[in-house]
């Protein structure tokens, strides 16, 4: 049989529906599979390479982790309580958290704390707290893989009347903390430091290692991951239910005869006018602005690269 | 009457592709000769005496036996006598690529609605039209406004300009089409127009053969209060166009009166798909001339769930896998 264009092969159509119903099922529903991959093909595609991505970076991370440290030039000490603020029991406590927390970040975490009057010199109080706390640290040859490695450091001076705390970071830690990060560390110590000093010095490893391993650090903030996808779904949702049968595409002169109509007459006849003046009020304006400070990456006397953050309490 | 291939005696029906009769039976162009069954029964297939059922108002009918198209000569003769037609310009084929071509992106129909089993029962059907003529007057005055603003130092200056407009004009309008099927829904035939007129012909069965047609079962008198309707709206547009530019008109006379009028019979092609979904149904049409097709898509709330959830599920794996990513990095 040819091919044709009239109904007659409709109801042999319907036949064949009718006799095959389960069959059909089975199809539409396969159609409808093959339908929904195509459609989110792309998107399986960026979601599951981000996956992919995701988990040979933990994977990486998970092998980086179980490596040994290296430096064997550093002292092992890494609680200096110069300033006396803190109990033997409270920094043994803290010496063997800090162990615990370098084999887990693979970086050097050491605390220094003072009493001295370190404005007496010509340099202020951030340039000589950041010049001790990089000096104190590439002169004991800090460093998780090796001297002048990766590490932090915070000193934090007890004098009355220079209070403050700096935190100084080296190799790996260094471009991590380059940013605002540096600051999160500080404001963690502070947070504490009136109320309970080892607490403050715990908050201090604690911000410090999670900064590092990406904890408190966010590209997309949680409120964005919970309401742009669900107000995008319900928009998609809406956007594609939304339909009008057609449009009257029939123009006003479709039955007209030679689509025009014979004009007889047209006039266009000036009467009057009148006009109408309005004083307009203009007003001048300024406009304000601010500015930031951004972070301090810079070189140490002994010519390790540090990044830091300080300030006084 | 039937048209029968004189080659091999099956059913010659006309092909709006081929723009001729074609037997597909033998696949013979215009093999046909026609058969005429007066006095016979009309419930009775000439073909193979199968019994047909017939619809009230169809002129033509398809024998469920025998596939034959039959056409009811006492429903195209007499005063059912079309004057004139469209025949289809687009055959089922490209009726079915023009809906798939429409209604692909809509992915909340259900999978089997543009499916080939589903689109096959499509039919073509020759509905019956009253189209009239109006020889009609508009005669307009009124008076309107132009307003025209500057600035000049401080001061702003509105000039308010007032005109006395006079229109007068003709308006000859022909073959205004209004459906005279009951079945046919009012709304859906406006938006299923325009038509071509350059391709009218006078009515010939052969045309019928293949399809399903309707005598007309609505009068004249009855339904011209439609053609009323859109001469009057479009005699109002064609009046505001006259008057475009004016930015307030007060109008202080206008009438539009009928000089003439008469009023013809004919036919005109539609496609009619009717998708039934979850029972209910969900009709389309589509002009058989030019293929503009009325008719909103049905959703599947299966389908509206499962791809918003998915687009969700998505959006939120691929933002907490770039946190995770920078976070690692």
């Amino acid at each position: 049989m040819g091919t044709v264009d009239g109904n007659y092969a409709a109801d042999k159509w319907h036949l064949q529906i009718n006799i095959g119903v389960p069959d059909m099922d089975k199809e539409i529903k396969k159609e409808a599979r093959k339908q929904y991959f195509k459609y989110f093909g792309i998107w399986f595609i960026v979601a599951g390479v981000l996956l992919f991505v995701w988990l040979g970076l933990m994977a990486g991370r998970m092998l980086v982790s179980s490596a040994e440290r290296s430096n064997l030039e550093a002292p092992a000490e890494r609680v200096f309580d110069y300033a006396d603020v803190l109990t033997d029991e409270e920094e043994n406590l803290l010496r063997a958290y800090i162990a615990k927390k370098e084999k887990q970040t693979q970086m050097d975490i050491v605390l220094v704390t003072i009493s001295e009057d370190v404005e007496s010199g010509s340099a202020g109080w951030t340039t000589a707290m950041m010049n001790r706390a990089d000096d104190f640290y590439d002169d004991n040859l800090y460093g998780y893989n090796k001297v002048h490695g990766d590490g932090v450091l915070l000193l934090d001076n007890w004098y009355e009347g220079q209070e403050g705390s700096w935190f100084s970071a080296a190799g790996k830690a260094e471009r991590r903390f380059s940013g605002s990060a540096g600051d999160r560390v500080v404001d963690a110590v502070y947070r504490e430091i009136g109320k309970d000093t080892y607490k403050a010095y715990k908050a201090y490893v604690d911000t410090a290692c999670n900064e590092m391993s990406g904890k408190g650090r966010t590209v997309i903030p949680g409120l964005i991951i919970l309401v742009v996808p669900l107000v995008t779904a319900v928009i998609y949702a809406c956007s594609k239910m939304s339909g009008k049968k057609a449009q009257d595409t029939t123009k006003t002169t479709e039955y007209v005869e030679n689509n025009k109509p014979i004009v007889n007459q047209s006039r266009d006849d000036f009467l009057r006018k009148n006009v109408v003046t309005r004083h307009i009020q203009t007003n001048s304006g300024s406009s304000g602005g601010g500015h930031r400070s951004g972070g301090s990456s810079h070189v140490s006397r002994s010519g390790v690269r540090h990044s830091g953050a300080g300030r006084r309490r | 009457m039937i048209f029968k291939c004189k080659n091999c005696g099956g059913n010659v029906v006309y092909s709006p592709e081929k723009k001729g009769m074609f037997c597909p039976y033998c696949d013979s162009m215009n093999s046909e000769e026609r058969e005429e069954h007066l006095g016979q029964e009309m419930q009775i297939c000439p073909n193979c005496n199968g019994e047909v059922p017939v619809l009230e108002h169809a002129s033509t009918t398809q024998c469920p036996y025998c596939d034959s198209y039959l056409i009811f000569d006492e429903r195209v003769s007499g005063q059912y006598a079309p004057k004139m037609m469209i025949p289809f310009q687009i055959g089922k084929e490209t009726c079915k690529g023009a809906l798939r071509d429409k209604f692909k992106k809509n992915i909340f129909a259900p999978t089997d609605f543009l499916s080939e089993a589903r689109l096959n029962s499509m039919q073509g059907v020759y509905v019956p039209f009253w189209f009239y003529d109006y020889d009609t007057n508009v005669d307009f005055v009124g008076e309107a406004t132009k307003v025209r603003s500057w600035t000049s130092g401080n001061t702003q200056y509105t000039e308010t300009s007032y005109y006395n407009l006079v229109r007068n004009m003709d308006i000859h309008f022909r073959r205004i089409p209004v459906d005279a099927s009951v079945q046919m829904p009012d709304d859906v035939m406006d938006l299923v127009e325009p038509y071509t007129y350059a391709q009218f012909e006078d009515f010939k069965p052969e045309y019928l053969s293949g399809f399903y047609a309707e005598k007309y079962n609505m009068p004249a008198d009855l339904v011209e209060c439609r053609a009323k309707q859109k001469m009057d709206s479009d005699a109002n547009q064609i009046l505001m166009q006259s008057i475009a530019g004016y930015g307030n008109v007060r109008t202080e006379r206008k009438q539009i009166g009928v000089k003439d009028n008469s009023v013809c019979y004919g036919l005109l092609p539609v496609w009619k798909y009717i998708y039934q979904y979850k029972n209910r149904e969900y009709p389309f049409y589509v002009n058989g001339q030019t293929g503009k097709i009325v008719g909103t898509a049905p959703l599947s709330k299966t389908k509206v769930w499962v791809y918003s959830g998915t687009l969700w599920g998505l959006l939120t794996a691929i933002m907490l896998l770039i946190n995770g990513i920078c976070k690692l990095i």
